[in-house]
């Protein structure tokens, strides 16, 4: 049970407040490498308007959505060279965010050198576009190991979910929702008997479950403070385990950005975008399963379902919810160490510790229910890719 | 007129607030027997999220919305026997709201003995599903004289109003509307001078009105019943057929919100019911271009309840002797309001068995000549095929 003060604390995320400035010292992936284009988009990150663009060196640009001089959204703007110039009154921006022509005003005027537009460094890794809006210098990009690899058909997706990031972040170390809520999808866990626990890890958390019946732990993982890694079932029968992880990024208080990249080895090296624009309420049904939701769409349902944001005040959290308390923990000591000024957990500055290696065992999701939904994007885009 | 405070007095019907106490000591309908199924709905009564579902033995069951664990809304989860089970965790909930299962839990825990969910009494009658929110024991339910005919037609109509349930308190004593905002549809009061008074009954307060130009000495007489339902008969679906009998009961959803049981009964040789929701859009109207107003009867109320404001500006109103009905219901609120302070059951509290079937006082006979409009009676008119 959190206070509603804390529960307030953990859960807003805007510019000022101490969960955002705490999220801002941290790399996120913003957007899918694919859709950065010369056509600038609109994005929103940790409660801030954004727009990204890419320039004619084939460079991304992170700024501020809006004009300095009228505040027009500049996704109606104009990519000329590396900059962005505003159609209203033609201002024009450099990759800095320096503003470098203004039409208008007169010849000689020393205006233009006074207006900067707030930008972010970013940079680009595994089909993903990584931005860093907290105080510099910035760390390292952690790289993740299903980032890493090379050899085989890589799926990018973002998706967005209709609720607070922490309502996401629990739903990683909260793992004995997989017996019930995935119990149909995946039957060696299906309403199981299953005993867990939680082990601190640099990277963050593992999660482990022992199942009943099954001689093998499982383990997933939880890189502190909005990443999860997992594998799940192969794609065809018989074939290798998907390695995945799943970015969730805060748009606001109440909605959130998910990042996913799954990679299965295969000999054909291809790489895939989706984008999915999801609705509050709407989920796929599937009537076979036990709850009438497809897999694809469970966790959703379940973490926009308790409530836009949570109400922790009046939640019960038992021993198999020691994952939730452990997270909330470290969340609390991230916080401190940057009111202390400190880089909070998890934050990478030396090289040699940027590369991260999960350990992964879960041999039980060899066995799935087909399903109507679940890898069916992938298996078509891994077949296209192979034509 | 009200001043600011009471209005919000008056209009604040959360857990706690003095009216949402108030409003916890009767029965309300939550739902028609029809929509209650082993398929979990959900609904909000009071400013409270809540639950409904029929268990195997045929019982319906009234819940908090969200599991006790991590706060999922229950209408996704899954009813087994009597119990109701949350998707997320498999935690079970038996009837009483008792947790029975935490299967994640260590075997021998008594963890699940400590939890358990806010359930509140239900009963069904003539095909609705009450709900009681307030301190046990349960009053009686009233048994209005509509619900207990049976020979016959029954629709049920539930609606959506965007508005504080007070204004359409309010336009339930508010009879010196009729002449004019349904003046087309009945010509006999269209535009017709009237006076009016209002009479205290056992159940509520009678509407009388003394109609110029009707024959005789007739009077019209519609009812309210203390504190959300009113009583009255409007007219025959066939020309000379009987009247059409009415109780019209007002659920608040929450402050800016009302949900709506209209109950209309047709005496006939067919022994049919019928079910019709209708979710209504603030702001949308039908349109009937030959009525004065150009919105169908229909939607007159709904456009005069919504068009007052969301809680109409009481403390900018300028009430006239035409507006007595209001003025006597807010004595009535406030004297109820008094008395549940006072640890006192209020006003229209029925906990005698010989009162339980309440009768109202009707003559309507200026409701038998009315214009046809598109949709009158047209549900009625379905279920008598």
């Amino acid at each position: 049970m959190l206070s509603q003060e804390d529960n307030a604390l953990f859960t807003s995320v805007g510019p000022g407040t101490p969960t955002g400035e705490m999220l801002r010292r941290y790399w996120h992936p913003v957007e899918c490498t694919e859709f950065v284009t010369s056509k600038p988009t609109r994005l929103k990150i940790l409660g801030e308007e954004l727009l990204i663009y890419r320039g004619a060196s084939g460079k991304p640009v992170l700024t501020q959505l809006r004009c300095a001089h009228r505040s027009l959204a500049m996704d109606y703007g104009r990519v000329e060279g590396d900059s962005i110039r505003c159609p209203y009154h033609g201002w024009l921006y450099d990759a800095t965010g320096q503003c470098t022509a203004q039409p208008a005003e007169p010849e000689g005027s020393g205006f233009k050198e006074k207006v900067k537009l707030t930008s972010y460094p970013v940079q680009e890794a595994s089909g993903l576009v990584f931005a860093y809006m907290g105080p510099l210098p910035a760390p390292l990009l952690p790289l993740y190991d299903v980032m890493m690899e090379e050899d085989g058909a890589k799926g990018i997706a973002r998706r967005n979910v209709n609720c607070n990031w922490l309502n996401c972040i629990e739903n990683i170390v909260d793992i004995s929702h997989l017996a019930w809520l995935h119990g149909y999808t995946f039957p060696a866990y299906g309403a199981k008997k299953v005993t867990y626990h939680w082990d601190r890890k640099d990277y963050g958390m593992d999660n482990v479950m022992d199942i009943e019946g099954i001689d093998d732990t499982h383990i997933s993982c939880y890189a502190f403070p909005n990443v999860n890694r997992f594998s799940a079932p192969p794609a065809e029968k018989g074939g290798e385990l998907i390695k995945s992880m799943i970015f969730r990024v805060p748009m606001d208080d109440t909605s959130t950005m998910q990042f996913y990249i799954r990679f299965y080895a295969s000999d054909k090296k291809s790489i895939n975008y989706q984008r999915k624009e999801e609705k509050l309420g709407v989920y796929r049904q599937l009537a076979e399963d036990w709850w009438g939701i497809d897999v694809g769409d469970q966790d959703r349902m379940a973490i926009e379902q308790q409530g836009v944001v949570a109400d922790r005040p009046n939640e019960h959290l038992g021993v198999s919810d020691g994952g939730i308390i452990m997270q909330r923990k470290m969340l609390r000591e991230s916080l401190a160490l940057v009111e202390d000024g400190k880089d909070p957990l998890c934050v990478i500055r030396d090289p040699a510790r940027q590369k991260i290696i999960f350990p992964q065992k879960s041999s039980m999701m060899e066995q799935r229910q087909d399903h109507l939904n679940y890898n069916r994007a992938f298996v078509n885009w891994n077949a296209n890719a192979a034509e | 007129m009200l001043s600011h405070e009471e209005n919000t007095l008056f209009t604040s019907i959360g857990a706690g607030t003095p009216m949402g106490e108030l409003m916890r000591r009767y029965w309300h309908p939550v739902g028609v027997s029809e929509q209650i199924t082993s398929k979990p709905k959900r609904i909000k009564v009071l400013n409270e999220e809540l639950m409904l579902y029929r268990g195997a033995s045929g019982t319906v069951v009234m819940t908090q919305l969200r599991c006790a664990h991590r706060s999922l809304a229950l209408d996704y989860g899954r009813v087994e026997g009597d119990s109701i089970r949350c998707p997320y965790h498999g935690w079970l909930y038996d009837q009483t709201g008792q947790c029975t299962a935490q299967p994640a839990e260590p075997e021998g825990s008594g963890f699940k003995e400590k939890i358990k969910l806010k359930t509140y009494p239900v009963q069904e009658y003539s095909g609705l599903v009450f709900g009681y929110m307030g301190p046990l024991p349960a009053p009686l339910l009233p048994l209005f004289d509509v619900l207990r005919m049976e020979e016959g037609v029954k629709a049920v109509q539930i609606r959506h109003l965007n508005a504080n349930f007070f204004n359409h308190i309010e336009n339930i004593l508010d009879v010196s509307h009729l002449a004019w905002l349904h003046g087309y549809a009945y010509p006999a009061y269209g535009g017709k001078k009237v006076t009016y008074h209002w009479e205290a009954q056992p159940y509520g307060v009678d509407n009388v009105m003394m109609i110029d130009g009707l024959p005789g000495d007739d009077e019209h007489v519609s009812c309210y019943a203390f504190p959300l339902v009113n009583r009255f008969s409007v007219s025959p679906v066939e020309p000379n057929g009987p009247q059409v009998q009415s109780v019209l009961y007002r659920v608040p959803i929450d402050d800016t919100e009302t949900k709506l049981y209209f109950v209309r009964f047709y005496p006939s040789d067919k022994r049919t019911r019928s079910v019709m929701e209708r979710h209504d859009k603030l702001g949308e109207y039908k349109q009937n271009v030959e009525d004065w107003w150009g919105i169908d009867v229909s939607d007159h109320d709904r456009m005069a309840i919504e068009q007052q404001g969301i809680v109409a500006d009481r403390p900018n109103e300028h009430l006239g002797v035409s507006d007595g009905g209001l003025i006597l219901m807010r004595k009535m609120m406030r004297d109820a309001l008094a008395a549940v302070k006072a640890g006192q059951d209020p006003f229209g509290v029925i906990r005698d068995p010989a009162q339980q079937n309440v009768d109202f006082r009707q003559k309507a006979a200026a409701m038998n000549d009315r214009r046809d409009s598109g949709d009158y009676a047209g549900g009625l008119g379905q279920a008598a095929e």
